[in-house]
């Protein structure tokens, strides 16, 4: 372990994994509540043409990136609220616009341009500088700040999107607000992970948080800290192993998703067997009292809420 | 003196272009229970939802609170409770979680929740008597026991007014008696309500007026009393105030029979 921490590429590696696996599932319980999973994926497409322009003209790929995941983000989010299937077709035009536009000007880059794309496809966590931690370091306090102050709202909306509006609360800035901060996590996790699993680190956090929490608040807390956890242990999985950092981020999200679900599972089924048998012992008791007393009359209320 | 809470003089309502209901006049006073019949598709739920702004405002004038409605900047004394529970179920959410989220358009964006938020939510699950079950997840409770969150979500808001769209609607029986008492304790503390209802049984001993919509207009205005003579006046199983569009016969949730019979008979 120590080895591995004597390595600056690693312990660079090792703070951006802590940053993203923080951030994006903060961001991503929003969109899971609202069931846009994947909207993620379609933004990071959109991401990839924004790294291409960068490459190309030699500007910082993460600014260009951003740039275009937030318009991307603000051009999503009205066409959401259109509605209809104008709007789904312009959202695939712009998804598949962005990926090919990156892919082709990627292709006319000087270079190792093969080596940029593989990098944005799957990740290169490993070639994460200390310029790119400042930059995500700045980004993930934007989105970790906003989404503390204005989570309640942003809960709001997402649970039910008529109410907030009949009593006021800004529901189209809020989900511009969530669109843009949905963008920026997009960006920082291109690098983490590689835009083909971008959603993974706002979403799995999240499917399994869902399995442990029994509030909102308290999914929200499993959430950030399967995220942590799950980016952490997979790049240190991925340097003893060998493997890419992305990729085994992912893959150590789905196993504790599935260990969560089967544990969840499992619970299930004891507490329901436990419930039969207190239910079985329940009734025969009621059985021998009921030639001694009536069961007394029992209200409305007080028996629906029994439910 | 205050301003009426609400105030409709010849108002329309729809969506973009197209009128769903005309000719609205209604003055609602404090503490009054106001209920909207009408058959499914006769306009009841475009009023309410043009007086909370879901729906276009197209003509006549609209003072709620006291503010014509085109001028309206804070929505936040209006309680509104939706036709069918729309939360979201993909995360859990607990029944305080969302009745907290009621206080929200109560306090800038930038503030925290307070004690005393926290204090009138408390306030509010009692009204609905849920206090009890405050900590479980909503997903969890019956339909009846959800609409009663809803409510509670809207008392939250501490509202001058109370807007329900069909509160009663889509639970058992046992549920509506129960929506029924809830109403009844708000009543009796004085909340004025505007209800959209077309099961007007579980709600006639706290309705203290009734307006009637039929094909996008009013066709009636008065008391309960006034309603009940009204109904008894017209032939039984016409296709007035209460028959879906299917032209199938509502029954009321309590006798299950047609309910212009069933109001008749009570008349």
């Amino acid at each position: 372990m120590s080895e591995m921490l004597a390595l600056e590429f690693m312990r660079n590696a090792l703070i951006g994994a802590v940053l993203v696996g923080f951030a994006a599932p903060l961001v991503g319980i929003f969109l899971v509540q609202r069931r846009m999973s994947l909207i993620g994926d379609g933004m990071g497409h959109v991401a990839l043409a924004g790294v291409a322009v960068g490459v190309l003209t030699g500007t910082q790929p993460v600014l260009t990136a951003l740039i275009a995941a937030v318009l991307a983000a603000v051009a999503i989010e009205l066409l959401r609220q259109r509605g209809g299937t104008s709007g789904d077709i312009a959202l695939a035009v712009m998804f598949y616009g962005g990926i090919a536009l990156g892919v082709v000007l990627l292709s006319q880059a000087s270079g190792a341009s093969s080596t940029n794309l593989t990098g944005y496809l799957f990740g290169a966590i490993l070639t994460t500088t200390p310029a790119d931690l400042i930059a995500f370091a700045v980004l993930c306090t934007i989105v970790v700040a906003t989404v503390t102050v204005l989570r309640k709202r942003l809960f709001a909306v997402a649970n039910d999107e008529e109410y907030s509006r009949a009593t006021g609360l800004p529901v189209t800035a809020l989900n511009l607000i969530l669109a843009v901060l949905t963008a920026v996590t997009v960006v920082v996790s291109m690098r983490i992970v590689g835009l083909l699993l971008i959603s993974a680190l706002m979403i799995l956090p999240n499917a399994t948080a869902q399995r442990i929490g029994s509030s909102f608040a308290s999914t929200m807390r499993w959430a950030a800290v399967i995220g942590v956890v799950a980016a952490l242990a997979g790049v240190v999985t991925s340097y003893y192993a060998g493997t890419p950092s992305g990729g085994t981020i992912v893959l150590i999200l789905i196993a504790i998703f599935l260990v969560a679900t089967g544990t969840a599972a499992l619970a299930r089924r004891l507490a329901a067997r436990s419930s039969r048998r207190r239910s079985v012992t329940q009734r025969a008791l009621d059985h021998q009292s009921s030639d001694l007393s009536h069961p007394g009359g029992q209200g409305l209320e007080s028996a629906e809420e029994s439910r | 003196m205050t301003a009426s809470p609400l105030v409709l003089r010849d108002a329309d309502f729809g969506y973009g272009e197209q009128r769903v209901v005309s000719g609205v006049t209604l003055e609602v006073q404090k503490g009054d229970v106001v209920a909207i019949l009408g058959p499914n598709g006769s306009g009841k739920s475009t009023i309410i939802r043009g007086i909370l702004g879901l729906a276009d405002h197209l003509g006549g004038d609209v003072e709620l609170l006291g503010t014509p409605l085109h001028r309206l900047r804070s929505r936040a004394a209006i309680g509104y409770v939706p036709q069918h529970h729309s939360l979201s179920s993909s995360v859990a959410a607990t029944v305080r979680e969302v009745v907290a989220s009621g206080r929200l358009a109560r306090r800038r964006w930038w503030q925290p929740e307070t004690a005393r938020d926290r204090e009138i939510v408390e306030q509010a699950l009692e009204v609905v008597r849920l206090s009890h079950r405050a900590d479980e997840e909503v997903s969890h409770l019956s339909g009846g026991q959800q609409r009663r969150v809803l409510i509670a979500r809207a008392l939250a808001t501490q509202p001058d007014i109370l807007i329900m769209d069909e509160p009663t609607a889509g639970v058992d029986q046992a549920s509506q008696v129960v929506l029924a008492k809830v109403l009844g304790r708000l009543a009796q503390a004085g909340t004025t309500m505007l209800i959209v209802t077309h099961e007007l049984d579980a709600l006639h001993d706290i309705v203290t007026r009734v307006l009637c919509v039929n094909n996008g207009r009013i066709d009636f205005t008065g008391s309960c009393a006034q309603y009940d003579l009204h109904l008894a006046t017209h032939p039984t199983g016409s296709s007035h105030h209460h028959h879906d569009e299917a032209e199938a016969p509502v029954t009321t949730p309590l006798s299950s029979e047609p309910l212009d019979t069933a109001a008749t008979r009570q008349s």
